[in-house]
């Protein structure tokens, strides 16, 4: 899918605040992991990783149509 | 910090197993369950590797996200441990997940939340570790 300059924009935007949003859920694990918090009770979280780094790697991929409906908006197909 | 996989069952379509992680102090980390081809005498792209111990690395593509190499299997290249959920996403490789389901009622097992478990991975085990298989 070839994009405008503005929806370039928009994905360089989306990646660096998804990158932001990882590194910071990252930094709150192993905070909550170091006051000695186990595996299970971080399992939220971990799930929000997850979530963030599948659609980073969407973005990445340039498989904008399976990113989340708001983002999505951005790119009609 | 090492890692020891148990394989609890095999058969023509697929091996299931229990891959375990263990501080140097033995003491238990977490777990995750495996998913992996059946034993076809370490034939290319449709067999599981040999027991053994491997040194394992992680690594990150845009392909598999997070994911791990094992080093030196005896005639395979790139043998990883990555998600999925269904054993013909694999050429080798071990999937991870937190369970297993039966997802067709023909017991051809599935993993159940396959990037939670490689993300916890990622989070929890260093750059290297060893991985036995049993």
């Amino acid at each position: 899918m070839e994009l405008n300059a503005k929806q370039t924009i928009a994905v360089k935007e989306e990646i660096h605040r998804l990158k932001l949003l990882i590194a910071l859920d990252k930094s709150s694990y192993n905070e909550k992991r170091g006051q000695g918090a186990t595996i299970n009770d971080l399992v939220g979280l971990c799930s929000e990783i997850v979530e963030h780094q599948h659609q980073l790697r969407l973005l990445q991929l340039g498989r904008f149509s399976e990113l989340p409906y708001v983002f999505k908006l951005q790119f009609p197909l | 910090m090492y890692a020891h996989l148990i394989r609890t069952e095999s058969n023509a379509t697929f091996t299931t197993g229990t891959m375990s992680f263990y501080t140097d102090s033995r003491s238990p980390m977490f777990s995750v369950r495996t998913l992996e081809r059946p034993w076809l005498n370490n034939m290319r792209k449709i067999s599981c590797i040999p027991c053994g111990l491997y040194l394992v690395t992680k690594r990150y593509s845009l392909k598999h996200g997070h994911h791990f190499l094992i080093q030196n299997v005896l005639n395979r290249d790139a043998i990883l441990i990555h998600r999925g959920n269904h054993v013909h996403e694999s050429q080798g490789c071990i999937l991870v997940g937190m369970g297993l389901q039966d997802c067709d009622g023909f017991k051809n097992n599935a993993t159940l939340d396959s990037r939670k478990a490689i993300e916890l991975m990622d989070l929890e085990l260093p750059e290297s570790f060893n991985l036995f298989i049993q």
